[in-house]
């Protein structure tokens, strides 16, 4: 199989397009799952399959508990924040998030059992930085941390709720960025 | 012998294995077994402290500190996971 990086363009039914959409929307609307993590952020991981140079998305896996706040992670997300996160109002310590490990078991198991591969991560950017209205493309620190990661990093920009965007970056590099067909079930 | 599955993102440091059967009879001992067949994985993975291993889909340590009292059967089947975080 042709690796991740070789891949030049990614399908994407129009409704998982709609599902990572209304998870965003839920949590900006403070409406949380029982158990979920509070906060205004939304991540998960999107599966689906490869064609050569092809990938199609059919999944959509969102993370429902942060963690980061517990060790080891509070340590580890603490000192990249320190070295890698641009200054915003929000302090460091209440930026970040890390999927919960058994929640990701949960995800690669139900890829094995339906025979999908995990193609990468998604996440949401809500607030606008001067220089960088749109938030559409990955941070310097979503680029340290999608590192090595062979994955694909969704970014969601919602700074607008009325224009949503959705880019895709290999490893979190915005030289890396693939285009996304979103593609409607009747098409 | 225990089977350890190997990460997505680690793939290319195992020449595409997914699955390698290592010999041990401690986390410790397949853990250090696994960095000396594939010297690579080690500096992918980045920092073995984030890492979470389930035996069998029980998830048992979390961090490097307990590696040597988790003790295996040949049956065993380890998963690695690496953290999934974003900014």
């Amino acid at each position: 199989m042709t690796s991740l990086a070789q891949i030049n363009r990614i399908i994407m039914p129009d409704s998982i397009w709609q599902e990572i959409l209304a998870h965003g929307k839920r949590k900006l609307a403070g409406d949380y799952l029982p158990g979920e993590s509070q906060g205004k952020r939304a991540y998960g991981i999107i599966a689906g399959s490869q064609n050569e140079n092809l990938l199609e998305v059919a999944r959509v896996l969102p993370g429902k508990t942060n963690v980061r706040s517990e060790e080891p992670y509070k340590t580890y997300m603490d000192r990249s924040m320190a070295q890698h996160a641009v200054p915003s109002k929000t302090p460091l310590s209440k930026r970040g998030w890390v999927i919960d490990p058994l929640e990701v078991k949960e995800c690669y198991d139900i890829c094995d059992r339906e025979n999908l591969i995990v193609l990468g991560t998604y996440h949401m950017h809500i607030v606008p930085w001067e220089g960088d209205p749109i938030r559409d493309t990955p941070t310097h620190l979503d680029t340290v941390l999608a590192r090595n990661s062979c994955l694909f990093q969704f970014i969601i920009s919602m700074v607008d709720i009325t224009n949503p965007i959705i880019r895709a970056f290999y490893e979190g590099q915005s030289e890396k960025e693939v285009p996304i067909f979103i593609q409607s079930e009747n098409t | 012998m225990p089977k350890v599955i190997i990460p997505f993102s680690c793939r290319n440091c195992t020449d595409n294995q997914h699955e390698i059967n290592m010999d041990g009879e401690s986390l410790e001992e397949i853990m250090e077994g696994l960095w000396h067949r594939h010297p690579g994985l080690k500096s992918i993975l980045d920092d073995p402290a984030m890492l979470s291993i389930f035996v069998n889909s029980k998830l048992v340590t979390t961090g490097i500190e307990k590696w040597d009292a988790v003790s295996l059967n040949k049956e065993d089947e380890i998963s690695l996971i690496v953290p999934i975080a974003g900014g």
